[in-house]
């Protein structure tokens, strides 16, 4: 029997550039890599030079779809080096602003790249002419996600006002109750979404995941809290370095991370919702009781479930925000910078998203260290691909092929934000043949 | 009834800022009973920037083909857009993707048209390249000729 090889030009529905390559010997999968060939893109260099305060302007354009998590560890990371902390109604304002993200990032993927696995669609054009109203409400939550990053941050991609200390301009308390109206008619369209997502086809497959996620203990994390692992890790955002290493890998332009002394981990909604999902809000904990993940997930293909989850969560959380606003008295807190190096993580859609900034005098950066989660998430990613495959392992290529494409997508990665095009090469040879290829 | 101009582009990055500029240059012509808007090529926003109008007129540019500044009109709901390679990126599905979701959906505004004005250069930066900035006032002319002539059409049928 010849090797049987098969080739996938690029892998649509994830962010950036890739490719993964399997490689199964005797039925068995011996090996499983997620390429990533985007190049680098230097971001940590280009901030070296440039003042404290440009730094959320400059991470903003990592990604285009989750630049407010770029933004938001940026800012914090400074305000953390100055020794300031941002409270009430700013801090208030800035968890509104990752509520849009959050709902505007998890709605394009769970229903436009998505969905369209479990259903049998190439994509989310396909699958609007046979399911055109759960593709139209996933549309509108979408929009609703844009309209709150759009009010607070300035404009929908990129915000343009936020800055170390608070924000340009704040809404006014009329402002926020008109979004507020736009906001409330979503919150049935979410809950029938999920009702839709739980009559999904779900694989039968579960994995002893070491999850990590910000905890704060006494809401649901966005911008605050320690970093816990599911293998016992409880620390700050300033001892990350000390507790997680960035290694590089050939097959890789983006570095992979592990836990000292355990190995890869996991970040994202489903860790998220492991460790904090007491802290959700009363539809989105009534939400998770009903799609019968009140105990956990460890199914990873159930994280559309979690990202609806979590869009209901957002969208509460949003409209309690805005009832509780007052106006503040200024848009920002001045910061004075000085010789210092800050740190800080937040909770990107995908996931911990780390920031440390070495500072001059004069705020300067001379240092700067990102790690987002899409780079984190790799070696899981990888894990759970060489599983994944080998319990389907008697599938045709072709099925295999799509079960291994929703594995990953499973994960919605960000290749740009960690290092584009997803080729798939899936090499099968039998013990007398030698190995070639990838 | 509305009519709307919508430009889709990005002036940073050369001749994909020629739709943008279009639209400014069209803004100053007062086109009565015509909206004139900016917005990126992404399906919520494309929805919400033709929500409401009885006729769209899109400017975009469109991929080097050997003829830098030549104008193509194309009624959407007649033709379909021709993608060369899908786009890698999620964050943006691009005009064509989203029309075709759009015809899915039900959603095509009942009149379409599209200008495209063929690129040149998509580098970094601002300015465009010289056959490009010299189609230019052609491309506002003939948008302008059509907007109004719809409006015309559209008012007289009021």
């Amino acid at each position: 029997m010849p090797t049987r090889t098969i080739k996938v030009d690029y892998l649509a529905r994830v962010e950036g550039e890739g490719a993964l390559s399997l490689r199964i010997r005797d039925g068995v999968v011996t090996d499983a890599k997620l390429k990533i060939f985007e190049p680098p893109r230097f971001f940590e260099s280009l901030l070296r030079g440039r003042a404290f305060t440009e730094a959320p302007d400059v991470t903003a354009r990592i990604c285009g779809i989750c630049p407010v998590a770029y933004q938001m560890s940026a800012v914090h990371a400074m305000e953390n080096a100055a020794g300031i902390c941002v409270t009430g109604p700013l801090r208030d304002l800035r968890r509104l602003l990752y509520c849009g993200e959050w709902i505007e990032s998890h709605a394009l993927h769970v229903f436009l790249l998505h969905a369209p696995d479990f259903l049998g669609f190439d994509d989310a054009v396909a699958m609007a002419r046979d399911h055109g109203d759960i593709v139209k409400t996933g549309l509108a939550i979408k929009k609703a996600g844009n309209a709150i990053v759009s009010l607070i941050g300035g404009r929908e991609i990129h915000p343009i006002n936020i800055r170390v200390g608070g924000f340009y301009r704040t809404p006014s308390k009329n402002e926020l109750k008109a979004l507020a109206r736009t906001l409330e008619p979503v919150l049935d369209d979410v809950v029938k979404a999920l009702h839709w997502a739980q009559t999904l086809p779900f694989p039968d497959y579960e994995a002893p995941y070491d999850f990590v996620s910000l905890f704060h203990g006494e809401e649901y994390p966005f911008n605050e809290g320690r970093i816990v692992s599911t293998s016992g890790l409880d620390i700050s955002a300033d001892a990350y370095e000390n507790h997680f290493i960035e290694y590089q890998e050939p097959h890789s332009t983006a570095l992979h991370s592990l836990i000292k002394g355990h190995g890869a981990y996991l970040v994202g909604p489903m860790a998220r919702f492991h460790f904090n999902r007491a802290l959700l809000t009363p539809m989105a904990t009534m939400a998770a009781k009903e799609a019968d993940l009140a105990g956990g997930c460890v199914n990873p293909f159930k994280s559309i479930l979690i990202r609806l989850i979590e869009i209901l969560f957002a969208l509460e959380e949003a409209l309690r925000l805005i009832d509780n606003y007052v106006e503040p008295e200024s848009p920002a807190i001045a910061v004075e910078p000085k010789v210092s190096i800050g740190h800080s993580a937040t909770e990107a859609p995908r996931g911990l998203l780390y920031h440390r900034y070495c500072l001059d005098a004069v705020g300067d950066i001379l240092e700067a260290k990102i790690v987002p989660p899409t780079s984190q998430n790799q070696k899981t990613i990888e894990n759970d691909l060489k599983d994944v495959a080998q319990q389907y392992v008697a599938l045709p290529d072709e099925e295999l092929q799509w079960r291994c494409e929703q594995t990953i997508r499973n994960y919605d990665p960000c290749i740009s934000c960690s290092a584009h095009f997803l080729k798939l090469n899936v090499e099968r040879q039998r013990s007398a043949e030698a190995p070639h290829g990838n | 009834m509305v009519i709307k101009i919508i430009a889709i582009g990005n002036i940073y990055r050369r001749d994909d800022g020629a739709a943008i500029l279009a639209a400014r240059g069209l803004t100053k012509h007062h086109l009565a009973g015509v909206e004139i808007l900016e917005a990126l090529a992404d399906p919520s926003a494309l929805f919400a920037a033709w929500e409401g109008a009885s006729a769209v007129i899109v400017i975009d540019a469109s991929a080097p083909a050997g003829k830098p500044g030549q104008i193509s009109r194309i009624v959407a709901c007649e033709n379909t857009l021709h993608v060369e390679r899908p786009s890698a990126s999620t964050h943006a599905l691009g005009l064509a993707k989203t029309v075709e979701l759009a015809d899915a959906l039900g959603q095509l505004p009942s009149r379409l048209i599209i200008y495209a004005i063929e690129g040149e250069n998509f580098d970094y930066g601002e300015g465009l390249s010289a056959p490009v900035f010299k189609a230019l006032n052609q491309l506002i002319d003939r948008v302008r000729t059509e907007a109004l002539a719809i409006a015309e059409e559209e008012y007289s049928h009021a």
